[in-house]
């Protein structure tokens, strides 16, 4: 399946694990694109080889994150400034494994329309389901897509926020299989909160997913941050698993898009436009499952 | 996955009529389709595609509303035509007529319901028995359709009536009784028979007909082999 790695894919950092996960389970053996590596801890940090090779792969730590590529000369990996902001907080969530393309989970992180019904009381409300426009734009210097402008009212924004709220999105896909979303701080005015979404494709259907969280927030524990990302995961996952077919179309026709989803059709002409093959319906014809 | 002709244009029982209820939606399948099976709550049975258009989630997932079926993903309502009809995104939009789920037509008879492929054939499905038949139950089968017609002519003694349709008389609740078999293609490695007894609703002999079923389940299991 490998024939299917184009190059733009393949030259993006990819997350392996966290810090602390690294520590906890290494040495492991694991997948990236359908190739098994082995990743070990040592000394000097951690070291990632690939099992069918026994060639080395370039190792990345940063934003708490250990991250490796099948590339040997990968491109620089996005810059996110909040992570150097004194007094925010890092939580990091995950994995889960979802038996989908990467692909489908980074486009799902960047949808506002299924809150009401995914996320019940939550994320949003069946009383206020409209999507208000919003601006997409591709930002050349970075080569990454942005939504602005985006406005939701959520019951329960954050696993902080003690009253409903109407609240103000805007999206980032920084590489394929990563996003961030900066969304109103219910701890501090005027200031975003970060949640981001790493993803590893294990196979070009079956991946796994690291969210992270950045926030100002003193009040909540650990184990209910972790606890409000999980419950909204799950929600997801059961969508997630049962989009057909789990490859993503890039192609129009396949799936039709309305106003609500400027940042998906976004998206899908991005990975588009750079060749992306791995995880989406690119080069299958009539693809169904 | 290609579809094979003559199962495109054939009617295959999927289930007992309560294998869906008002209000209720479910996944079955049929040869090289996957199909979202709902009732409304007045009662009306339809099969779909089990793909929503906008972003392929599937539509047995879906939430009935009265005579509509609401996408579980982002709540787009179906009429019973296949209609999109709202759009929660964009409550003041009017659906285009192009924003529509491909059906495929459904028969309820017998106490079973029927699927046909496409607009189906223009026959009817043929009964089910002679006497007022009845569902019974239903089991999966470990192998592909024609693999299980023979399986159950050589264990069951059943005989061919009609295509994917078997019968045989065994001895249920005293007496010998005419029990239906109905052959659900799946694919190559999967089918499911349905189960059908005539006489009417008589409580006793269809548990009769439900326990004898089950005995021929354990009997395909052990006797095959294969893990059903």
């Amino acid at each position: 399946m490998t024939d299917r790695l184009d190059s733009f894919t393949r030259s993006q950092w990819i997350v392996i694990e966290d810090d602390a996960g690294i520590v906890r389970r290494a040495p492991f053996e694991t997948l990236l694109f359908s190739i098994p590596i082995r990743v070990a801890n040592g000394p000097d940090g951690p070291r990632i080889h690939r099992l069918d090779t026994g060639e080395a792969l370039p190792v990345l730590r940063r934003y708490g994150y250990v991250w490796s590529a099948l590339d040997p000369a990968p491109r620089p990996l996005f810059e996110v400034p909040e992570f150097d902001e004194a007094g925010r907080r890092f939580t990091p969530c995950g994995p889960v494994g979802v038996k989908t393309s990467a692909l489908r989970v980074i486009e799902n992180f960047l949808d506002l329309a299924h809150f009401p019904f995914v996320h019940p009381g939550i994320l949003g409300t069946e009383s206020e389901t409209e999507v208000i426009p919003y601006r997409v734009e591709i930002r050349r210097d970075v080569d990454e897509v942005w939504a602005v402008d985006c406005g939701f009212f959520q019951p329960k924004a954050m696993a902080a926020s003690s009253a409903g709220a109407q609240v103000e999105y805007r999206y980032r896909v920084a590489q394929p299989c990563s996003a961030v979303l900066y969304k109103t701080s219910p701890g501090r005015a005027g200031a975003f909160d970060l949640i981001g979404i790493l993803v590893r494709p294990l196979h070009e259907t079956a991946c796994e997913v690291h969210a992270w969280m950045l926030m100002w927030d003193e009040e909540s524990s650990d184990e209910s941050l972790l606890q409000f990302q999980q419950e909204i995961f799950l929600q997801d996952r059961i969508i997630l698993e049962n989009q057909i077919p789990h490859l993503l179309p890039l192609s129009a026709g396949m799936e039709i898009p309305t106003r609500a989803d400027a940042t998906s059709i976004a998206y899908r002409r991005w990975l588009k436009n750079h060749g992306v093959i791995w995880g989406t319906c690119e080069g299958i014809p009539e693809v169904t499952a | 996955m290609s579809m094979r002709q003559t199962e495109a244009s054939a009617w295959h029982v999927v289930g007992g009529w309560n294998h869906v209820q008002p209000g209720a939606a479910c996944r079955v399948e049929l040869p090289g389709a996957e199909i979202a099976l709902w009732r409304t709550e007045a009662g009306a049975v339809h099969a779909w595609d089990n793909r929503c258009p906008h972003r392929g989630m599937r539509l047995s997932f879906g939430i009935v509303k009265g005579d509509r079926l609401a996408c579980r993903y982002h709540g787009w309502h179906y009429d019973e035509g296949g209609q999109c009809r709202f759009i929660p995104a964009h409550p003041n939009l009017d659906p285009p007529d192009t924003l529509a789920v491909a059906q495929h037509a459904t028969h309820e008879q017998d106490e079973a319901i029927w699927v046909a492929l496409g607009a189906g054939p223009t026959e009817p499905p043929p009964p089910l028995g002679t006497d007022q038949p009845g569902f019974c139950r239903s089991i999966p089968l470990p192998f592909g359709a024609d693999t299980a017609a023979d399986v159950l002519m050589r264990l069951a003694g059943a005989s061919p009536v009609a295509p994917r349709l078997m019968q045989v008389r065994p001895e249920i609740g005293g007496s010998n009784r005419t029990v239906t078999l109905a052959v659900q293609p799946i694919d190559e490695t999967r089918a499911a028979m349905h189960v059908f007894l005539d006489g009417g609703p008589k409580a006793d002999a269809r548990l009769a007909a439900i326990r004898w079923t089950v005995g021929l389940r354990w009997q395909i299991t052990s006797e095959t082999g294969a893990a059903a």
